[in-house]
């Protein structure tokens, strides 16, 4: 209770309200506009940080990745065009209620699932993050080192439509955290004498290059001036009670499935979203209207991926191990502003914690305010034009990678990752990987090396520590599962 | 030219990926360690390893996979986009953020078919002028300057 007091005390100023009622809105427009997405809604405000104090600081950056899920429905049910990924299967119901004229009832549906969402995977995260937070003590370097591996191999495998792409990713990411000088012995490596890379490399500038510099020029590569949008009907209609008492069941099972998905590292809102949708889809009393705007539909989508939110948080903040772009962005900020998520977090600020939990909690109600006032102005939104807006996210990606050093060279390094990620998405390659790599490389490089001291350079030793082995197991079984599957279907079925 | 493409990449990133690993032989990672053989070529070398591994894997199977033709790409509009965002990011590193973002700004927009040239004219000027006072006099975080106007 003295936390909550505490948190309060230090988060309750009208720098952190203003600071969350930005992140919320910004957080929704940026949702709303298709193409801009969670992680450059995050980028674009990360110049923002350092002239913020910490609590500020959280409240922007937690509003805008709350809100931001939630805002792509509004494009999905208005113009048949999901403003992120995550609201991918909102379309599915959404748009086909918007054409029947219940475009605003839709809008209604998805504001509340996505509230319900939002606030379950918080009560999760209250729970399991100081949990789990506490248990990571008894981790030594080689479960360290383990749950890492088990992590990168987690989000490649989901990332994109080919594993070993996404792992592949990963190594590049671990291998730009090597860049520099070394931890242990001080000597500098693979700097091939340039000045720019001796200090090393900055996970911010490449994390903005290859998410937002690369995503404006993917866009420039595929944008042609498309008709007006035809947005109708758009306004905020709650549900009718009787109607929400009907589908709680799909509401709390999507919930669920939303919050332990995105407890897994890299699954993510969109793998989530889809889950969601083919078991509400599966159960629900009402399977048959499913795509022909069935709220049912929706609910599945919108409830699940917003409790991702608070899900993805858990690992993030329990063990500082991201699970995507945003979290990714999130422990960036966490890191500049002084404070290291896990066991430190939790035990020595933690009402830096309870002041998040409470951040999160306000701005799913902000979320859900906004869905009732502004539905409206999000329409006309939508018409905003499309290059001032990516020119916009250029500007402020130079600035984002600038101010993180004040170094020139950052902005080089944003460049060199934007031309490289856009050559990498061509060529179907998931960009996320790489970024949680590089998040992770030195905590892995420094477990490694540590375990295999403390082990006198036994590798047998270091890696057979109870808690590690079973991790390695389960990753085991992850990589070698699929392949073995097809292998033994193929040997039953004679097409080997 | 899809195929072609992506084997391209392929093969690039395993030569570089070989390319870094046969640097982890040099006399720079030639350094004594504390026990356990943990010097600063241990980790690089297993990751560059698996880098070298996988790459392969993916270059075999660039080769072994259908590619689905390509939808249409407006190369020239990415390559001059791509171009305006690289003089623009190196003209700030040379001339400062203001000088070289309203230029930079108007040209990317124009590129991208906005040609609605007032609006265009007060967005690149206001759009950067703005985001330079706020961080110079806001957040009081200098943003990169000209060499000729002090903090422009």
């Amino acid at each position: 209770m003295d936390q909550i007091f505490l948190a309060i005390t230090q988060f309750a100023t009208m720098q952190v309200l203003l600071a969350m009622v930005i992140g919320c809105v910004w957080g929704t427009v940026a949702g709303c506009l298709p193409g801009i997405g969670t992680v450059a809604a995050l980028i674009v405000a990360l110049p923002f940080t350092f002239g913020l104090s910490t609590e500020t600081a959280l409240a922007l950056f937690l509003g805008i990745y709350v809100t931001s899920v939630y805002g792509g429905s509004i494009s999905a049910i208005l113009i048949n065009t999901p403003g992120t990924p995550q609201s991918a299967a909102t379309v599915l119901d959404g748009y086909p209620m918007a054409k029947a004229g219940n475009a605003d009832l839709a809008i209604g549906w998805a504001t509340l699932a996505s509230f319900i969402g939002g606030v379950f995977s918080l009560v999760v995260l209250i729970v399991a993050a100081p949990l789990l937070a506490s248990v990571s003590v008894a981790f030594g370097p080689a479960a360290i080192f383990a749950i890492i591996v088990f992590a990168l191999t987690c989000i490649a495998w989901v990332s994109g439509t080919s594993p070993v792409k996404g792992l592949l990713g990963g190594m590049i990411g671990l291998w730009l955290t090597t860049v520099g000088p070394d931890d242990l012995t001080g000597y500098s490596r693979f700097d091939f004498g340039q000045p720019m890379l001796m200090g090393g490399i900055a996970l911010i500038p490449v994390l903005i290059g290859l998410f937002a510099l690369s995503e404006v020029f993917h866009r420039a590569a595929y944008y042609f001036i498309d008709k007006p949008n035809d947005v109708r009907n758009v306004g905020f209609r709650l549900p009718p009670l009787r109607d929400v008492k009907l589908r709680y069941p799909q509401l709390l099972r999507s919930s669920v499935i939303g919050t332990f998905i995105g407890i897994l590292p890299g699954t993510g809102a969109t793998a989530a979203t889809f889950v969601s949708y083919s078991e509400v889809k599966r159960t629900s009393p009402r399977k048959e209207n499913f795509g022909k705007g069935e709220p049912d539909g929706l609910i599945a989508s919108e409830a699940s991926n917003n409790a991702v939110t608070g899900g993805a948080l858990v690992p993030t903040l329990a063990l500082g191990i991201p699970g995507d772009g945003g979290t990714v962005v999130l422990l960036g900020v966490l890191t500049i502003k002084g404070l290291t998520p896990g066991f430190d977090l939790v035990n020595n600020n933690p009402h830096i914690l309870t002041g998040a939990f409470l951040i999160i909690l306000i701005s799913n109600f902000l979320m859900f305010g906004l869905g009732v006032l502004g539905a409206r102005i999000f329409g006309k939104i939508l018409k905003m034009p499309e290059p001032v807006l990516m020119g916009m996210i250029l500007l402020f990606s130079l600035i984002g990678a600038f101010v993180v050093r004040g170094n020139h060279a950052d902005i080089l390094i944003c460049l060199i990752a934007g031309v490289c990620g856009v050559i990498l998405r061509f060529a179907n390659y998931p960009v996320a990987p790489i970024v949680i790599g590089m998040a992770l490389g030195s905590t892995l490089e420094g477990k490694l090396r540590q375990g295999l001291i403390s082990a006198r350079g036994d590798t047998v030793e270091f890696l057979s520590e109870p808690i590690a082995l079973f991790i390695f197991a389960v990753t085991a079984v992850l990589i070698l599962g699929p392949p073995a599957t097809r292998f033994l279907v193929g040997r039953k079925t004679g097409k080997l | 030219m899809v195929r072609f493409f992506n084997v391209f990449v392929a093969v690039c990133l395993v030569a570089t990926g070989s390319f870094l690993f046969a640097a982890t032989f040099g006399e720079q990672f030639d350094v004594p360690t504390f026990g356990g053989d943990v010097g600063p070529a241990l980790a690089p070398r297993i990751f560059l390893g698996v880098w070298i591994l996988l790459s392969a894997l993916v270059l075999i199977g660039e080769f072994r996979t259908a590619h689905e033709p390509s939808s249409q790409i407006n190369f020239r509009q990415f390559l001059a986009v791509l171009f305006i965002a690289i003089g623009t990011g190196v003209g700030m590193t040379k001339i400062g953020f203001l000088l070289a973002a309203i230029p930079g700004l108007f040209m990317f927009c124009w590129t991208l078919q906005y040609r609605r040239i007032v609006p265009l004219l007060l967005i690149s000027l206001i759009a950067p002028f703005s985001i330079w006072m706020l961080f110079t006099f806001g957040f009081e975080l200098l943003l990169p300057n000209s060499p000729w106007f002090h903090r422009l």
